[in-house]
């Protein structure tokens, strides 16, 4: 399954222009991070992966599916989406019942069975009753990461998926990027968090006024480095003394 | 003015059925210097900030504490009844709660704190557009605060307390959704405060909290582990490292910085330092 964006513009109501003649492809299984500022429209442009959003003018296409012509419970079959702030989707009065939503609404075959892995990927098989908002919010993101594994969409997107976590759920996470990679699942990953992504990237796209201002390889970005400079970025200390030490 | 922070045998428990979530904490804070609470998911980080918040009794009625605390010459027996805001003032870990949703624009949203203190000054624009600039966010004054990306809404939301000068500034994961630059200006903001604001912060980000903090309480089940100065806890870094895994540790200068002259690695750590 590919995602295309061609000659994609967005503008919010309030006139805000955020994306300009955004064009890219993401190749089935690959891991797409996405990089850049405050406000330069990594957010945006996952909600217009899954049709939350549609394009201003140009085309999203999800698995060969126009996301302007199709609603966002269709395209959730493709990719599936976790929001940055997870307040914005958790609702359900337990975990289970939380992680069960996605594969019962899209009448998945083997709920049990996607609910069971999600929830050990994410080390959530012991909270399972609990409410959702009785856990610490590090918990709480790694619930909105199971609900969207258990969906068993072939991409899955997240929004900031390691903000707030300390390093034991970093591990978590990591872990579960590795076990899905092999199942050959998809991900397209917006994160300040390089240290954490870039090693597990397959492309990576640097937005910044609005647009890619490059989009390729992760050994390409740190080989040119002037795009992460452009950016504004900064590569962390632990990739700068592994890149030092191997050359 | 800033004020002394000091907290006496301190616990806490949610309900009186429920294990403690803060142990026997005791710690003194001076006027004007910044302390970092860093420690594991579950630690207590958060807990203590809203028990200096004073909204602790607001959102848990049920909670149980003991032992004292003093902001300035004001002492409190177990824990405060109200919320503390200005003078001890909290910026909540998830800032789109903190977002009134009643103004148009970020400029209101920051005027809405002191209209609320009634302190809202004759010529606003002189007070916020400048505090706006120092978190590089006044070409956001005119959007609407609800539309916000993660990053700009964190820093909209620290905004709207910082504009009402606490004297004890609590900051909830104020870095969680900044990226780099946006971390260099708060580090920045929190610098200038010195000796005007207390500070006490929590962060996962331990570099951050290194680079800031005068004082480092490292809590571990609601207890504090290490209460010193972010050098003498670099130096025990491998005591604790079943707390804070050595993966954190590499990822923070102080801690690079101190093995550049015990390691033999010189010019490869100072390199790593000084690239981009």
């Amino acid at each position: 399954m590919t995602i295309e964006f061609i000659n994609v513009n967005f503008r919010y109501q309030d006139e805000h222009q955020v994306l300009s003649n955004l064009s890219f492809v993401v190749e089935p299984g690959a891991f797409l991070l996405v990089i850049g500022q405050n406000g330069v429209g990594k957010s945006t442009l996952l909600k217009l992966m899954n049709g939350i959003l549609k394009p201003t003018s140009g085309k999203v296409l999800v698995g060969g599916l126009d996301t302007t012509k199709h609603p966002t419970s269709r395209l959730a079959a493709k990719i599936c989406v976790t929001f940055q702030n997870p307040a914005d989707q958790i609702f359900a009065p337990s975990v289970q019942k939380e992680v069960e939503f996605a594969p019962r609404n899209l009448k998945r075959p083997d709920i049990d069975e996607l609910v069971s892995r999600a929830l050990s990927l994410c080390s959530l098989d012991t909270v399972r009753t609990k409410h959702p908002y009785d856990l610490p919010s590090p918990q709480r993101r790694l619930l909105t990461i199971a609900s969207a594994i258990a969906s068993g969409a072939p991409y899955l997107a997240f929004d900031e998926p390691s903000a707030g976590l300390s390093q034991i759920e970093r591990i978590v996470l990591e872990r579960l990027l590795q076990e899905l990679k092999r199942d050959g699942r998809g991900f397209v990953v917006v994160s300040h968090d390089l240290g954490l992504f870039l090693r597990h990237a397959s492309q990576v796209l640097v937005l910044s006024g609005g647009t890619n201002i490059f989009f390729g390889s992760p050994e390409d970005l740190l080989d040119q480095g002037g795009s992460l400079r452009k950016a504004g970025l900064k590569l962390p200390l632990p990739l700068r003394l592994e890149r030092l030490a191997n050359r | 003015m800033a004020h002394r922070l000091i907290i006496e045998n301190l616990s806490l428990q949610y309900s009186s059925s429920e294990p403690k979530a803060l142990s026997s904490l005791s710690v003194d804070v001076p006027a004007g210097s910044c302390c970092a609470i860093i420690g594991p998911t579950g630690a207590g980080k958060s807990t203590l900030l809203h028990c200096l918040a004073g909204t602790m009794h607001r959102q848990h009625p049920e909670s149980v504490a003991s032992g004292r605390l003093q902001l300035g010459e004001t002492r409190f027996e177990g824990l405060p009844d109200h919320i503390l805001f200005p003078v001890a003032a909290l910026v909540l870990q998830d800032p789109y709660v903190q977002i009134s949703g009643v103004r148009d624009t970020v400029f209101e949203e920051i005027l809405f704190t002191l209209e609320n203190l009634g302190a809202a000054p004759q010529n606003p624009r002189k007070i916020i557009m400048p505090l706006l600039q120092r978190l590089g966010i006044d070409h956001l004054a005119n959007r609407k605060p609800t539309s916000l990306s993660g990053g700009e809404t964190q820093r909209v939301a620290l905004a709207a307390i910082l504009v009402a000068q606490p004297s004890i500034l609590l900051l909830d994961e104020p870095t969680s959704a900044l990226d780099s630059n946006a971390q260099d200006k708060l580090r920045a903001i929190l610098r200038s405060l010195r000796g005007t604001t207390t500070v006490m912060m929590s962060d996962t980000q331990i570099d951050f909290a290194l680079a800031i903090a005068d004082q480092i309480l490292l809590l571990d089940h609601g207890t504090i582990v290490f209460a010193g100065s972010p050098s003498a806890l670099l130096s025990r870094a491998r005591e604790y490292s079943s707390i804070i895994p050595v993966e954190s540790w590499l990822a923070t200068q102080s801690f690079l910085t101190s093995l550049q002259t015990s390691s033999g690695h010189q010019k490869l750590i100072s390199k790593a330092l000084g690239l981009q």
